[in-house]
């Protein structure tokens, strides 16, 4: 069956393209502009992966992670940031992300940090 | 030829003529150019000697008695060669005394003596009522016949009357100033003498050449005629050779005595140096006024006038020419009119002096203001002119003009002997010159006015009189049965005999007053200094001693004696009186040391006076006093030593601050010059001093110069040094300013710098959020970038695709463009010039740059912006003001809020306001957020210098920033930017 993917990225255009870009790739890919929209996503379906932005208007990324993550252990969360300091990752790992990304965003890297998260938490 | 009330209409207008004259002169006078003030003006005024006795008597005495007439001019020109000595020492006696009559120089003279005063001004008074009388019978009768109207003579003589004595009233009491000179006075005089030579010349060319053939026609023709003894001297002519030797001694004391030449001679003389010209000027006046005497006399008897006292006008009058005899009745009129005037003036100063204001000041109760006295100063004026006018009403019908006038002469002659002989006799006395002035009056007015009335039957000549004027020794026309003398030959003699003997015996046979003693010896010496030699003669060396041992002690008293002694090689009983006197001012200065000199000088005057008691209580006081100096002294010296400690100190302090202090009078020349100023401006102390400091320091701005008060400006020298220079005017009334100089270059660098600082931390306080700003925008175009190059373009989806990402691509790198150029905008190198800027727009681009701050997108943002006009400022440095607040709100509210900003119109500014709903300030700290290094922010977080850099910015734009806060609710701060910028 095919994955599903969460993006919550609060930049359409990033938004889209990432969307385009992982449907090519042969994901289910559904996207969300904030975490409180996100939230009301994953009420109603759950996710294999979900890739967000840490600096989002309202509730911020690493919130979302670890509000979700409270009855969701098992979640897999990939963040996003812009921040390209030690700090965030730290931050972002301690509230149990699987990993995290720097923007920009290189699409093949990207595709790889994906495949192994998804392929982490299968085995 | 012109009715009585014509004629005085032309009167009145001459009088006012007059008074124009006057008030013109005096008002040149207050402005300060005196047209009185020359010699020519003054020899005028002198010939107010010449009154309607010289322009009608004359000829009269001419026609009746020949050549006599000349004495009364004669004299006078004798006289005149004398001024150089007598007058002189007269005018500078009188001015140094501030003596304004004859009465009161004589009274002064002797001991200051009121009564002869009084009795001078009696003798006075009554002796001038007949000269008035001829005045007044001179104008009565001219008047009478140029109007034709005999009969209305009682009624006009009346009205003339009072019209001369208000002009005299107003010419000589407007003011009661009597000791002042009558510029106004002078020059009106002066004018009537111009007008009464110029009327009596052309009378008398109307005769000589219009009516004869010149003046040897006329001599020629009486030579032939029954009048040809005129033309001889001697007894042919009824004036025998004493009299003429009466008549010139009578002028030539009138020349000095009568009290109006003594005010215009002595009283109005301006300089002593015009009574060198006037001394031939004046002569000069008389020969030109008596030339045609003769010629006229002549004529009018030739032609069968009758009335010879009246020739001039009668001659003209009935020979056709009208306008000629009334020009001579306005010089008649004239020449009477100044010697009214004056005259009265005279008079009345005297009554006044002498017998009015000593009575008003032994009258307590009397009243005393000014007013009053003014008013009775008037009233005496009046009465004199009245008395004279009485005179010609009850006797003046039977004496011609001349006749009238010498009695006046007879009478002021009295004074000659008190006069002169106690200009240079010092032992004339008081009671001499009292005795002589009685008897020679008595005399006078025995010989003189009794027949006169007896004459006008107001004596009756019967009984005791008639025994007395009958008898061979006591009939007045010859005294002792001495007929020779003629007239006024035998009351001359006998009265001037009289008043000499009684003068010369009482001041020979009496002692002289002490105060008499000092006064003689200063009119006859003209010399003040004898009255401290009169004074110091008094002391022998033991009374000088004794006064300084009473006021200094024993021992000092006998040293300063003793120094004295030995300086002169002298004993005590060897001293002259000279040598006493200088022993008396030595000691003098020696307890003037003491105890000053005004002290000194009243102890030494007084000190025979004081009785053994108050002298003893007077020594007492002054040893209190010298006790209590010497103890001030030492105070003064401790204080003194205080005082110059404090100076230098001061001083020091001055030369050594590092800033330039420097004092300027009013005309911007350096008076002070430290240190400081010589480093900061390399112009040495010696060079400034006396130095226009506009010429020292050319490159200060001149409009700082001349302020009235404290002014501080910065600004550039040419070397690039930025100078804050603050000017102050001294606060003594003398002015000058202050000048205090600095040179800020150093502090305006860091300044500068710590700007600069600060604008880097806040860029690098935003850095975050601006990263974070354009690493999205970054990210988006990457991404689309990557899908581009996966697609193989072979398709219409791929290139449509293509199209639409570029488009993409495009807006956000100009999201990223737009970004970058506010951060340049912000970092640009900060100028530190003020220029005309708009604050919304500086508001503006500052809320951009926040707004990236992640913090700012929980904030509620809100502003209320007026439209304002630009102001004066420097933009980099108030977007600091800006940008430190904006945070310094974020900060506040690190969980979100409100943030509202309203720049309005506020009075004569802007005002700028921030409010947001954060945390607020403690109160306890609120007074010392505007401080350097002041921060409530964990440390590490804030330098604590935004607010205070906030302050220092908005004071340097001459604005306000203020702050209002409650913890807990939030913070307002509120800038206020004037519009208009003082510097």
């Amino acid at each position: 069956m095919t994955e599903r993917l969460l993006i919550v990225e609060d930049e359409d255009t990033l938004c889209e393209s990432l969307r385009r870009v992982f449907t090519r790739e042969g994901y289910e890919v559904d996207i969300a502009g904030s975490a409180e929209a996100a939230l009301e996503l994953l009420k109603e379906s759950s996710y294999d992966l979900i890739i967000t932005d840490i600096i989002l208007p309202g509730i911020s990324g690493i919130e979302l992670l670890s509000r979700y993550k409270e009855q969701n252990p098992e979640q897999k969360v990939i963040i996003m940031t812009a921040y390209a300091s030690l700090e965030t990752a730290v931050e972002s790992l301690k509230a149990g992300a699987c990993d995290f990304i720097i923007k920009p965003l290189m699409h093949d890297e990207m595709k790889r940090t994906v495949r192994k998260a998804l392929s982490k938490g299968s085995s | 030829m012109l009715t009585s009330y014509n004629l005085l209409v032309v009167v009145l207008c001459y009088l006012l003529l007059l008074f124009a004259v006057a008030y013109h002169a005096e008002r040149k006078e207050r402005k300060g150019r005196s047209i009185v003030n020359n010699p020519y003006i003054y020899s005028l005024s002198l010939a107010v000697y010449c009154t309607s006795w010289t322009f009608y008597g004359s000829v009269g005495k001419a026609a009746t008695s020949g050549l006599s007439f000349l004495t009364t001019y004669l004299g006078p020109t004798i006289m005149a060669a004398l001024w150089f000595v007598v007058l002189k020492k007269i005018v500078r006696t009188a001015k140094t005394h501030r003596i304004t009559t004859i009465s009161d120089f004589i009274g002064a003279r002797y001991g200051k003596s009121l009564l002869l005063s009084a009795l001078v001004t009696i003798v006075a008074v009554v002796g001038i009522a007949p000269y008035l009388g001829l005045q007044m019978k001179a104008i009565i009768h001219t008047f009478a016949i140029i109007s034709g109207e005999p009969g209305g003579s009682a009624a006009v003589g009346v009205v003339i009357t009072v019209i001369l004595g208000i002009f005299a009233i107003i010419f000589g009491a407007r003011r009661l100033d009597s000791s002042e000179r009558h510029g106004g006075l002078v020059f009106a005089i002066a004018f009537e003498s111009i007008v009464k030579l110029i009327a009596f010349l052309a009378v008398g060319l109307f005769v000589t050449f219009g009516l004869f053939d010149g003046l040897g026609d006329i001599v020629g023709r009486i030579k032939d005629s029954e009048h040809s003894v005129l033309l001889f001297l001697g007894t042919g002519t009824g004036t025998s050779y004493s009299e003429w030797l009466a008549l010139l001694i009578l002028s030539m004391m009138a020349i000095m005595f009568l009290p109006r030449q003594f005010q215009m001679t002595v009283v109005e003389n301006y300089d002593e140096s015009h009574i060198t010209k006037a001394a031939w000027l004046f002569p000069l006046y008389l020969f030109l006024i008596n030339i045609f005497v003769l010629p006229i006399a002549f004529g009018g008897l030739l032609l069968g006038e009758k009335s010879a006292d009246y020739f001039v006008l009668t001659i003209p009058l009935n020979n056709g020419a009208h306008y000629l005899s009334l020009l001579a009745f306005i010089g008649g009129f004239s020449a009477a009119t100044g010697m009214v005037i004056v005259e009265s003036l005279a008079l009345s100063t005297m009554v006044m002096n002498n017998i009015v204001m000593p009575a008003i000041i032994n009258f307590h109760d009397a009243p005393r203001f000014p007013a009053v006295v003014l008013n009775i100063k008037r009233l005496v004026i009046l009465m004199v002119i009245f008395l004279g006018y009485s005179f010609t009403t009850s006797v003046g019908e039977y004496y011609s003009l001349v006749d009238m006038g010498l009695r006046s002469f007879e009478a002021v002659t009295l004074f000659a002997p008190s006069f002169f002989l106690g200009l240079y006799w010092k032992k004339g006395n008081k009671k001499g010159a009292i005795a002589g002035l009685i008897g020679g009056f008595a005399v006078w007015f025995y010989t003189l006015i009794m027949p006169t009335l007896i004459e006008a039957d107001i004596i009756k000549n019967i009984g005791f009189v008639a025994h007395l004027t009958s008898s061979e020794l006591c009939n007045p026309n010859s005294l002792f049965g001495v007929k020779s003398l003629g007239k006024w030959g035998n009351s001359l003699f006998w009265s001037m005999s009289v008043n000499l003997l009684l003068y010369a015996g009482f001041s020979v046979f009496t002692k002289q007053s002490k105060e008499e003693e000092i006064q003689s010896l200063i009119f006859v010496e003209s010399y003040e200094k004898v009255r401290e030699l009169s004074l110091g003669s008094s002391y022998s060396a033991k009374d000088i001693e004794e006064v300084l041992t009473q006021c200094l002690g024993r021992v000092e008293a006998r040293e300063a004696i003793e120094s004295f002694l030995i300086r002169k090689r002298k004993k005590r009983d060897e001293l002259t009186p000279q040598e006493l006197f200088e022993l008396r001012h030595e000691a003098e200065k020696v307890l003037a040391g003491a105890i000053g000199s005004s002290m000194a000088a009243i102890i030494f005057e007084n000190k025979l006076v004081l009785t053994e008691k108050e002298r003893g209580e007077l020594s007492g006081a002054i040893k209190n006093i010298t006790e209590s100096l010497r103890y001030s002294r030492q105070e003064l010296a401790a204080a003194n030593r205080e005082l110059s400690y404090l100076k230098e100190f001061s001083e020091n302090i001055i030369e050594s601050v590092p800033i330039g202090i420097a004092t300027i009078d009013t005309l911007l020349r350096v008076n002070y010059w430290n240190r400081g100023m010589e480093s900061i401006t390399g112009v040495k102390k010696a060079e400034a001093y006396s130095q226009s400091i506009i010429i020292l320091l050319p490159w200060i701005p001149g409009s700082i110069l001349l302020q009235s008060e404290q002014h501080e400006t910065v600004f550039q020298t040419p070397a690039q040094r930025t100078l804050k220079i603050n000017i102050s005017p001294f606060k003594d009334p003398s002015g000058g300013y202050v000048v205090v100089l600095e040179d800020i270059t150093e502090k305006k660098k860091m300044e500068e710098q710590l700007l600069q600082a600060t604008k880097l931390a806040s860029i690098g306080k935003l850095t975050a959020g601006i990263s974070h700003e354009i690493g999205n925008p970054l990210a988006s175009i990457s991404s689309l970038v990557q899908e581009l190059r996966t697609l193989r373009l072979d398709n219409g989806e791929d290139i449509a695709f293509t199209g639409e990402a570029l488009k993409t691509i495009n807006s956000n790198i100009e999201r990223i463009a737009r970004i970058v150029r506010s951060l340049g905008d912000f970092a640009r190198i900060s100028s530190t010039e003020k220029k005309t800027s708009n604050i919304t727009e500086i508001l503006d681009r500052t809320v951009n740059l926040v707004k990236y701050d992640k913090r700012f997108k929980k904030i509620q943002f809100s502003a209320d912006i007026e439209d304002v006009q630009p102001l004066t400022l420097n933009p980099d440095q108030i977007q600091q003001v800006f940008l430190n607040l904006l945070l310094n709100a974020l900060d506040a509210m690190p969980e979100g809020g409100n943030l509202s900003i309203a720049i309005r119109r506020a009075g004569n500014g802007v005002e700028i306001v921030f409010s947001d709903t954060g945390a607020g300030i403690d109160e306890a700290v609120m007074d010392r957020i505007f401080d350097p290094f002041f921060t409530t922010k964990p440390l590490g977080k804030g330098t604590g210098l935004g607010l205070s850099i906030c302050y220092g910015i908005i004071k340097e734009h001459n604005g306000t920033i203020t702050v209002k806060s409650k913890k807990g609710e939030g913070t307002t701060f509120v800038i206020h930017l004037p519009l208009e910028h003082h510097d």
